[in-house]
């Protein structure tokens, strides 16, 4: 089970994503998404890592329709960085050197 | 002299695994760099169903998860997320691995086994569209097209057997290919073209894909007649072949001229302690089953060679 990052869905994307102090990287996904599951445990590492200074969320596109077709999302795993309400960085499948390129995407929203 | 491993394997997918299941069990201190997902290609795979002894197939996560753990059993360490941005063999003798988490690791040898990627259709709106209509893995993204008419392009293996994956969504299934027949094995073939949805379009090619925000058609022309074609297809799934992932070690091994890896039956590369195996190399097949042996193949040859070191 994933301990820092945390499932949020249609019901409180407003709160969660949108309305967060923090920079927000949400990791859109299903259970029938293999390579989602797979990447699963870097995000998690890269949730650790940036505790305190990033909130990193997943988002079922099963269970929630609703922000998934408002982002254009057609394939999964896509990540998408939020920094005030706003998308400021997107990468579509599972990216090369994982762990580190997901770790960028964050620093360079909170440089 | 003492380095971090005794071997570095490039790559954790099922040749990378299978060399680090053996490494580990002959005690060889163990490090795979996998750079993106465990299982690497065939994690995508929605089903597998020519692995001997899985009568009943098996998903491409079940199998990734079930070679990560088995490799990580006999005590080989596996870094997911990170891969090698530098290889390099020192005076020594010794190899030192430039990690893409700024982290230099040495090890007595390396096994390449970094496999290969899908190649990109080279037309207009391939690449704005990508993750938006286009896409390289039905079982990633086709419960994203419920019935509407896609496209597949390509006809060997890949091609066929993801054009099967989507007849569970699509409503209509394009499949286009450049030669008048698929040239994957005859059951897949036979089992794709007795689908009602899948309409074969034969000696045809991408032109161009239309869309802004997402897909909303592509452009065929038939190499015979010449003529045009509109498509108005929400996807495309492109299979259209496969690029080894050879970047890396371009100036340290021979390659051939589609880039792949010349290895001889120990897959020993021309650099003494520097093997690879799997996708990544000239092959007579890829299959699972044979890409699994050469991983197996790599891990013994290091071990003999780092025997013969002492």
């Amino acid at each position: 089970m994933s301990e820092f990052v945390v499932e949020v869905t249609d019901t409180n994307w407003e709160s969660e994503v949108l309305k967060s102090d923090r920079p927000v990287l949400v990791d859109f996904w299903a259970a029938w998404c293999g390579p989602c599951r797979m990447l699963a445990p870097t995000v998690e590492s890269v949730a650790e890592k940036f505790q305190g200074q990033a909130k990193v969320v997943k988002l079922n596109v099963d269970e929630n329709v609703e922000s998934p077709a408002k982002y254009g999302i057609r394939g999964i795993p896509t990540l998408i960085l939020f920094n005030n309400g706003q998308e400021v960085d997107r990468h579509v499948g599972v990216p090369a050197n994982a762990k580190d390129t997901i770790s960028q995407m964050i620093e360079r929203t909170l440089a | 002299m003492s380095t971090d491993y005794d071997v570095i394997i490039v790559g954790g997918g099922p040749t990378g695994l299978a060399a680090a299941v053996y490494t580990g069990r002959s005690l060889l201190r163990t490090l795979v760099l996998e750079k993106q997902v465990p299982g690497g290609q065939i994690a995508l795979s929605a089903a597998i169903d020519n692995y001997p002894g899985f009568a009943d197939g098996i998903t491409g996560y079940d199998f990734a998860e079930a070679f990560l753990k088995h490799a990580k059993r006999f005590g080989a360490e596996v870094l997911v997320g990170t891969g090698a941005n530098s290889i390099i063999r020192n005076d020594d003798g010794f190899f030192t691995v430039g990690l893409s988490d700024g982290r230099d690791l040495t090890a007595k040898s390396v096994i390449l086994a970094m496999g290969r990627h899908p190649r990109k259709l080279e037309v207009p709106g391939y690449e704005k569209l990508f993750g938006r209509g286009v896409s390289v893995c039905a079982t990633c993204d086709g419960a994203f097209f419920r019935d509407v008419p896609v496209a597949v392009v390509g006809g060997g293996n890949s091609a066929v057997e993801e054009g099967h994956f989507l007849t569970r969504y699509a409503s209509e299934i394009f499949s286009i290919h450049r030669r008048d027949h698929f040239t994957a094995q005859k059951i897949l073939i036979e089992e794709y073209l007795h689908q009602p949805k899948v309409k074969p379009v034969w000696n045809s090619v991408v032109e161009a894909i239309h869309g802004e925000k997402e897909v909303e058609g592509i452009r065929i022309r038939d190499l015979k007649s010449d003529q045009v074609q509109e498509f108005p297809v929400k996807a495309v799934f492109v299979l259209i072949g496969w690029i080894p992932n050879s970047e890396l070690v371009r100036e340290l091994v021979d390659l051939d001229d589609q880039g792949r890896v010349l290895v001889n039956e120990l897959m020993e590369t021309k650099v003494p302690g520097l093997f690879a195996a799997g996708d990544l190399c000239v092959r007579p097949i890829y299959q699972l089953a044979n890409v699994v042996a050469d991983g197996v193949q790599a891990a013994v040859s290091v071990e003999k060679y780092l025997e013969g070191k002492k």
